[in-house]
C-alpha cells in the first residue's frame, strides 16, 4: 500500500463556527495506482490532498505513505511538507516567474542538497521526459499554459517522489490542450509507475485517467470504485447524479420477483430489477438509477407492449434534440419524464408514440443517503 | 513502521524552529522599536527630573509638566500658530494638488505627461532646500523677488517678508503641493469612469459634472487627504526652524526641539509638548482610519487604474496647460533655479550681467575638499541604506506573518507596524533620546540612535507596501517550494522575497529618499561627527556659506535622480508582477 488514510478530519474555523472540509474520510491507494478524488467545489477533495501532501494539518486521522506513517493524530506525529515523499503540482502550476525552467526543475534537489553535476543530469532527464528538452533556459512567463504545466509536472517528478499529487493541473488548460495533457500524464504515470492522487471536478478526466475514482460530497468519501464500477454501480444518489446523466425512479421494494428479477413499486408500474445483494427487506423505499443509454425507445408498435417482457412501457416523445451522433430524448411514461441517449437513426420528434424498454440488467438500486 | 515515527518527530521540530525564531524575533524587535519609546515618552511627560538622574525611574509621576505647559503663554501661542499653519497649507496645497491632479488625470491638457512629472519630481529635493531657497527669494535683505519688483515698480521697501506667518505657509504649502498632488492622482485614477459618463449623457456639462458627480463622490477620499495633508503639516520642522524660529514664529515640533536642546534642556516640558502633539495625531489618524475603513490606502494609492476617459475642455485646456505649468514652475522650477544659481555663484546675488562674469564651479571644488559636507554625505548614504535594507526586512517578515499566515495575534501586529504613522517626527526624536539616556546602552551620540529611529518611523509606510505586494502573491508558490523539500527560509529567501522585488525595491528607494530628507529627528539625535546631510545644510545655513550649502543641495539632488532612475529601471525589467 502507498498511500493509506485513516479516517481523515479537517475543521476549519474554530467552535461553533467551525466547517468540517472532510469528515471521517478512509482510503488506501495500491502502489503505482492511479487515484482520481472527484467532486464539485467545496467536497473537500482540495483539502484532502493538501493534508496528504502536508500544507493543512488534520485535525484527526492518520496518514501513511509508502510504510511511514507522517500523520496521526493519536500519536501526535506531524511531518511537515518539505519531509515527505511527495510531488505536487499545483492548479495555478505556481512557476516561479524569477527563475528560468532549469532553475525551476533544479529547485527540490538544491533543496536535496545533491551536487552540481547530478543535477544537471536529473533536470535535463526530466524536461527531456515531459517533452521540453529545448526550453531550459527560457523564463517562466515566456511560456505558454501547456509548458508551464510541462514545467510543474518535471518539477514534481525530478525528486522522484514516492506519491505525486496533483491538483486540478488541467483546468487552465483550454480544451484541446487538456485532452492531450490527460493522455501524457497518464502516460508518464504508468511509464514510471508512480502512486498518484490526482484531484479534479471534471468527471471526463477522472474517468478517462483513473484506476480508482473517489467521489467527495460534503466532506464524505461517498463512491470508491473503479471508473466503471462508479459510473455502472454508484452506491449513492449524489455519485449517480454527480456522474453522467441520471433518471432516478423512486419505488418500494415489493418483495417479489418476476421471472428471476427482484420487483418494485414505483411511479412508472412495475420495475423489474436485478440486485446481486441478498435478502432486503421488503417494503423499503429506494431509488433506481437508470442511465439514459440504457433506454431503448422504439416508435410505437400497434401490437402493444409484449406483456412477457418486464420493464415495457408505452410513452410520448416530449423533446428531442439533434446532437449529431447523438439523439438527446426526453419521453414521458405515465407522467414520469426520462432522458434516453439514442443513436441518431431514431427520427423521432415531440408528440410521437413510443415504446420504452428497459433491461432490468441495467437497473441499479441505490444505497439510501 | 514505529521505527520511523520517531525520525519524523523530530525532523518536524527542526523545521518549526526556523520559521518561529525568525518570527519571533521580527515580533520582539517591533515591539522593542515601537513601544519602548512610546512608554518612556508617556513615563517621561510624568517626571520632573530629567533622565539619567538618580530618582528617574522611581515612580513619583507628577503632572507638573503638563501645568506648567498648559499655564504658559507660550504653549497657547504655539497651539495658535500650528493650527493657523496645518489649516492653511492643508487647504492651499489641496486645492492646487486637486486642481494639477485633475489636470493630468482626467482632462485633455496638452503636456499633462510633463505637467505630472514636474509635479512629482519636486519630492527629491531635500525639505530644508527648499525652504532655503524661497528665503533666498523673499527674504526682505536679500531675496532676489524683492529686489526685482523694487526695482521693476520703484517700491521703497520690500514687498515681500517671508519670515512671518504667511510666508511659512506660502513655502510649506509649495512643500506639501506634491504630496496632495499624489494622493489626488489616486483618488481620481480609482474612480469609476461610468458614473461621470452616465451624467454626460444626461445632458449635463462637464463642470456641472464635475460639481455634481465627481465631487460628492471623491469627497471621502477628498476628507482623508485633507486629513493626512494636515498631520504632515502639524509635524513639519523645516519651514518652522528655518523662518519660523528666527522670526520668533513657533510650532509645537520647534517647541520641543528648543526645550530639549536648548541649554539647560528642560525634558519636563518638552514630554508635555510632545504627549500634546502626539495625542493631537493620533486622533486625526484614528479619524483618518474610520473614514477610509481601513489603513491600506496611506500609500498604495495605485490601486486598479481604470485610466478613465479624459474629459474635453474645448480650448480651455491651453489655458489649464498655461497656467499648470506656471504653477509647477513657480513652485518648483523657481526654488530649483535658485539653489542651481547660487551654487555657482562665490557669493549670493541676484542675476545680473555683472554677476554671469562670476559664475562658476568653485563652490563645487570647495565642497569637494570639505571634510564636514562629505562626512555627512557618507552618514546620511549609512543611514539612508542601512535604515532601507533593515526596515524593508523587517517588513516583509512582518507583512509575511500579518498576510499569510493564520497566527493568532497577527492583527496586532499589523497595527503595532503600522502605528508609527501617528508618531511624529519630533516626538520620536524626544522619546528616542530618552530610551537611550536611560537604558545603558551606548548608542547616544553616534550614527546609531538615529538609525534605530529611523527603523521605527519607517516602519508604518514600508509594511504596507509590503503587504500589498503579498496579498498579490498567490500562496501556492510558497507551496511549490514547500513541496520541493525546500525549507521555510530558503523558501522565503530564494521564492518570496525576489519575488516581491518590485515592491521591496520602491519600498527602498522610498526610504532612502525620505531618509536623505529628514530633518526633525536627526537635529534631535545628532552629534558633533554624526550630522546627515540634512544637518549639514542647516548648519552651512546657519554659518552663512549659501555658495557650499547650495552646491550640496545640487549633489544631493542628482544623487536623488539617479537612485529614483535605477529604481524605475529595476521595477521595469524585473516587475513581475506590478499591477
Amino acid at each position: 500500500m502507498s498511500v493509506e488514510i485513516r479516517n481523515l478530519t479537517k475543521v476549519f474555523g474554530v467552535g461553533e463556527k467551525g466547517v468540517f472540509a472532510v469528515r471521517g474520510v478512509s482510503l488506501t491507494v495500491e502502489k503505482g495506482a492511479f487515484l482520481t478524488l472527484l467532486g464539485p467545489s467545496g467536497c473537500g477533495k482540495t483539502t484532502t490532498l493538501r493534508c496528504l501532501a502536508g500544507l493543512e494539518r488534520p485535525d484527526e486521522g492518520e496518514i501513511i505513505l509508502s510504510g511511514q506513517v507522517v500523520v496521526s493524530t493519536s500519536r501526535g506525529i506531524y511531518m511537515p511538507v518539505n519531509q515527505r515523499p511527495i510531488g505536487m503540482v499545483f492548479q495555478s502550476y505556481a512557476i516561479w516567474p524569477h527563475m528560468t525552467v532549469f532553475r525551476n526543475v533544479a529547485y527540490p534537489l538544491q533543496s536535496m542538497g545533491i551536487a552540481k553535476g547530478e543535477i544537471r543530469r536529473r533536470v535535463e532527464h526530466c524536461l527531456e521526459l515531459v517533452g521540453l528538452g529545448r526550453l531550459e533556459q527560457r523564463l517562466a512567463p515566456n511560456l505558454s499554459g501547456g509548458e508551464q504545466q510541462r514545467v510543474a509536472l518535471a518539477r514534481a517528478l525530478v525528486m522522484e517522489p514516492e506519491v505525486l499529487l496533483l491538483d486540478e493541473p488541467l483546468s487552465n488548460l483550454d480544451a484541446k490542450l487538456r485532452e492531450g495533457m490527460r493522455v501524457e500524464i497518464r502516460r508518464l504515470q504508468r511509464q514510471l509507475g508512480i502512486t498518484t492522487v490526482y484531484v479534479t471536478h471534471d468527471q471526463v478526466e477522472a474517468l478517462s485517467m483513473s484506476d480508482m475514482v473517489g467521489v467527495m460530497h460534503n466532506g464524505r468519501l461517498v463512491e470508491l470504485d473503479t471508473p466503471r464500477g462508479v459510473y455502472e454501480r454508484p452506491r449513492t444518489r449524489f455519485g449517480a447524479e454527480f456522474i453522467g446523466t441520471a433518471n432516478l425512479v423512486r419505488g418500494r421494494r415489493s418483495g417479489l420477483s418476476e421471472g428471476g428479477w427482484k420487483a418494485a413499486e414505483t411511479e412508472l408500474g412495475t420495475l423489474c430489477y436485478a440486485s446481486p445483494g441478498c435478502s432486503e427487506p421488503a417494503g423499503e423505499e429506494v431509488d433506481f438509477l437508470i442511465r439514459p443509454e440504457d433506454i431503448c425507445v422504439s416508435p410505437h408498435s400497434a401490437a402493444g407492449p409484449e406483456s412477457n417482457m418486464p420493464n415495457r412501457w408505452r410513452g410520448e416523445v416530449t423533446q428531442a434534440i439533434f446532437l449529431g451522433p447523438d439523439l438527446d430524448c426526453e419521453v414521458s411514461v405515465s407522467g414520469v419524464r426520462l432522458r434516453a441517449r439514442l443513436t441518431r437513426s431514431h427520427e423521432l420528434k415531440a408528440g410521437d408514440q413510443v415504446d420504452v424498454c428497459i433491461d432490468p440488467q441495467n437497473i441499479k438500486p441505490l444505497m439510501r443517503y | 513502521m514505529s521505527g520511523l515515527d520517531v525520525s519524523s518527530g523530530t525532523k518536524q521540530r527542526r523545521f518549526w524552529d526556523w520559521k518561529w525564531l525568525i518570527l519571533g524575533l521580527v515580533t520582539l524587535i517591533l515591539l522593542y522599536q515601537v513601544l519602548v519609546p512610546l512608554f518612556f515618552l508617556v513615563f517621561g511627560s510624568f517626571k520632573t527630573v530629567p533622565p539619567g538622574h538618580p530618582d528617574y525611574l522611581s515612580l513619583k509621576l507628577s503632572l507638573a509638566n503638563y501645568a506648567r505647559a498648559y499655564g504658559s503663554a507660550g504653549f497657547w501661542q504655539a497651539t495658535q500658530n500650528s493650527f493657523i499653519f496645518a489649516a492653511c497649507v492643508s487647504t492651499l496645497a489641496f486645492i492646487v494638488g486637486s486642481f494639477l491632479a485633475w489636470i493630468t488625470e482626467r482632462s485633455n491638457t496638452p503636456l499633462r505627461k510633463l505637467i505630472f512629472l514636474l509635479a512629482v519630481v519636486r519630492v527629491i529635493m531635500p525639505g530644508i532646500l527648499i525652504t532655503i531657497s524661497w528665503v533666498l527669494l523673499l527674504s526682505p535683505e536679500i531675496g532676489i523677488l524683492n529686489q526685482i519688483f523694487q526695482r521693476l515698480f520703484d517700491l521703497a521697501s520690500p514687498p515681500f517678508n517671508i519670515y512671518s506667518l504667511a510666508g511659512m505657509i506660502w513655502v510649506e504649502t509649495v512643500e506639501v503641493i506634491p504630496l496632495a498632488f499624489l494622493l489626488m492622482a489616486g483618488t481620481f485614477r480609482s474612480m469609476d469612469p461610468n458614473l461621470e459618463e452616465a451624467s454626460l449623457t444626461c445632458r449635463t456639462g462637464v463642470f456641472a459634472t464635475f460639481r455634481r458627480v465627481t465631487l460628492p463622490l471623491a469627497l471621502p477620499s477628498i476628507l482623508s487627504v485633507y486629513i493626512l495633508l494636515f498631520l504632515r503639516v502639524i509635524d513639519a520642522f523645516e519651514v518652522p526652524a528655518i523662518i519660523g524660529m528666527p522670526a520668533g514664529i513657533h510650532v509645537y515640533s520647534t517647541k520641543i526641539y528648543l526645550t530639549a536642546t536648548s541649554a539647560p534642556a528642560d525634558h519636563g516640558l518638552a514630554g508635555a509638548y510632545a504627549m500634546t502633539l502626539l495625542l493631537l495625531s493620533a486622533f486625526l489618524v484614528s479619524l483618518y482610519i474610520r473614514l477610509t475603513g481601513e489603513g491600506a490606502r496611506f500609500v498604495t494609492i495605485t490601486g486598479k487604474a481604470y485610466r478613465p476617459r479624459a474629459f474635453d475642455l474645448g480650448s480651455w485646456k491651453y489655458a489649464t496647460c498655461v497656467s499648470s505649468l506656471l504653477l509647477v514652475f513657480g513652485t518648483f522650477g523657481l526654488a530649483f533655479f535658485v539653489i542651481v544659481w547660487s551654487s555657482l555663484l562665490p557669493f549670493y546675488q541676484s542675476p545680473s550681467w555683472e554677476s554671469f562674469a562670476l559664475v562658476g564651479l568653485r563652490n563645487y571644488h570647495e565642497l569637494w575638499n570639505y571634510p564636514f559636507a562629505l562626512n555627512a554625505l557618507k552618514n546620511s548614504a549609512i543611514l539612508g541604506l542601512g535604515s532601507a535594507t533593515v526596515v524593508m526586512l523587517l517588513a516583509a517578515l512582518v507583512s509575511y506573518i500579518v498576510v499569510k499566515t493564520r497566527l493568532r495575534g497577527r492583527a496586532l501586529l499589523d497595527i503595532l507596524a503600522f502605528s508609527p504613522i501617528a508618531i511624529p517626527g519630533m516626538t520620536l526624536a524626544l522619546a528616542v533620546m530618552w530610551v537611550y539616556l536611560v537604558i545603558p546602552i551606548p548608542v547616544y551620540g553616534t550614527l546609531w540612535i538615529i538609525f534605530l529611529a529611523y527603523v521605527t518611523k519607517y516602519m508604518d509606510v514600508s509594511t504596507r507596501i509590503m503587504s500589498a505586494s503579498f496579498k498579490q502573491l498567490s500562496n501556492e508558490l510558497e507551496e511549490a517550494s514547500l513541496v520541493c523539500r525546500a525549507s521555510w527560509r530558503r523558501t522565503f529567501f530564494v521564492v518570496l522575497l525576489p519575488l516581491l522585488k518590485p515592491g521591496f525595491m520602491a519600498g527602498w528607494i522610498w526610504i532612502i529618499i525620505h531618509a536623505f530628507r529628514e530633518l526633525s529627528i536627526a537635529m534631535m539625535l545628532y552629534y558633533s561627527g554624526t550630522e546627515p546631510i540634512s544637518v549639514a545644510i542647516f548648519d552651512l545655513w546657519e554659518g552663512g556659506s549659501y555658495g557650499v550649502l547650495a552646491a550640496l543641495g545640487v549633489v544631493v539632488f542628482a544623487i536623488m535622480s539617479f537612485l529614483v532612475t535605477i529604481s524605475k529601471k529595476i521595477s521595469e525589467r524585473f516587475g513581475v508582477r506590478e499591477a
